[in-house]
């Protein structure tokens, strides 16, 4: 079970970095939320293992790298995972698009509550590029999807439920 | 349920009483290793560029720095003599001390991800001096202020941020307003500008020094379009910064130092 968190933790790395890596241009406006896809990928594959409690603390270390008003990731991203959690073996059966379809709406709902907390800090603008984030999440999730679960394997993590 | 309700009371605690110093700054620490983690290929790559650099880019490179350096000692001349000069006019006028300022050099080793904040971290902290409100300059002139610390990294609000405002003054005839953020790289708005106010596109805004916070004299950003709307109470302004907010790699620390030779 060290094997799992290690793993756990290495791709949160990997996503922590992403997550702030400078890109050029506009590309950036479309930057989906890392730290949250890798943890839906985790939620789904060992629900009973990873809850809400790992997800707010995931977006409590977000709000310390993005430097954002404190808990607005922790919240956004605990509401996401609850969401999620309750149906996570139902999601499971999903084939991979409909479940990139899900995810998306998700981010969605993430990236609106994102923008009220800032709201409530500060004005900000909003345009149609709010749009962005939860498209490349969805076009990203079979990807990472595939990946995550070829790495899962071959660290030879499984659970009974496969 | 339990963890919703405890962002909830963070959100509130941050947004409505700024009580969250300590659970920031520590936060700002415990990131560190991911910021250090983007920071270093870059880092990297320039410690290995500056290894396998050709002799002739050296000389090149060398005699730009020395015609440069050059030029900039000449400046530095007219500089000191108009520094003595300020300060022997100060004490004829009984005026308040002159205050200088101390800078430390730092490097930005990450930038805001997030187009709702505009944020840069430095790898300066408590340890080398740097505190909350600390004015940060670049070349070619102010960029921001520290707003969290930890010992060794600081974060930087850049003055573009829409919750960022800085007292300026026309450096032309001296009339004080208020430059603000918007969220925008490029452009900084001035809310509540009189119709009659002398201020015209091309126009330097400085710091004013008045709030307390940034130093005195040191330009913020150029006027780009002045605009009167009818029915309007206030023109709207707006102006361009001078400092290269998306570009800049090195920027200064500014440190306040009473001058020494000061009476009272």
């Amino acid at each position: 079970m060290i094997r799992t968190d290690g793993l756990l933790l290495a791709s949160l790395v990997c996503c922590w970095v992403l997550s702030i890596i400078p890109m050029p241009g506009g590309s950036s406006l479309a930057r989906p939320e890392w730290p949250l896809l890798v943890y839906l990928y985790w939620t789904l594959a060992m629900p009973e293992r990873y809850g809400v409690l790992l997800a707010a603390v995931i977006g409590l270390f977000q709000d310390g790298l993005t430097g954002g008003v404190t808990g607005m990731n922790m919240l956004a991203y605990a509401v996401a995972a609850s969401v999620f959690a309750g149906g996570a073996r139902r999601i499971r059966m999903f084939n991979v698009w409909q479940q990139a379809i899900l995810v998306g709406l998700l981010l969605l709902l993430v990236e609106f509550l994102q923008y009220w907390i800032t709201r409530f800090s500060h004005p900000v603008r909003i345009g149609p590029w709010l749009l962005l984030p939860p498209l490349s999440a969805a076009l990203l999730w079979p990807w990472l999807m595939v990946f995550l679960r070829g790495m899962r394997r071959k660290a030879g993590v499984t659970n009974p439920f496969g | 349920m339990l963890v919703c309700l405890l962002a909830v009371v963070l959100l509130v605690l941050d947004v409505r009483y700024q009580a969250l110093d300590k659970l920031r700054s520590a936060l700002l620490s415990v990131t560190r290793p991911v910021h250090e983690l983007v920071h270093l290929p870059g880092w990297l790559f320039d410690s290995g560029r500056q290894r396998v650099k050709s002799r002739d880019d050296l000389t090149l490179e060398n005699a730009r720095l020395e015609a440069e350096n050059l030029v900039l000692r000449a400046k530095v001349q007219k500089l000191n003599a108009l520094t003595i000069e300020n300060i022997r006019l100060r004490e004829l006028l009984n005026s308040t001390r002159l205050v200088e300022e101390d800078a430390t050099v730092a490097e930005i080793i990450a930038v805001s991800p997030d187009p709702f904040n505009h944020f840069v971290v430095l790898n300066r902290g408590s340890d080398d001096g740097a505190f909350v409100g600390q004015a940060v300059i670049d070349a070619n002139g102010l960029m921001g202020q520290v707003v969290d610390l930890s010992p060794s990294v600081s974060r930087v609000m850049l003055i573009s941020d829409a919750r960022h405002a800085v007292p300026v003054r026309i450096d032309r005839n001296g009339v004080r307003l208020v430059v603000e953020g918007q969220g925008d790289f490029q452009r900084l708005q001035l809310p509540f500008v009189a119709g009659t106010t002398d201020i015209v596109e091309g126009d330097v805004l400085s710091t004013s020094g008045l709030g307390g916070v940034f130093p005195a004299n040191y330009p913020v950003a150029r006027v780009v379009s002045v605009t009167e709307k009818t029915g309007q109470s206030f023109i709207e302004v707006l102006a361009e910064p001078f400092a290269q907010l998306r570009r800049a790699r090195h920027v200064l620390l500014l440190s306040r130092r009473v001058q020494a030779n000061d009476q009272d």
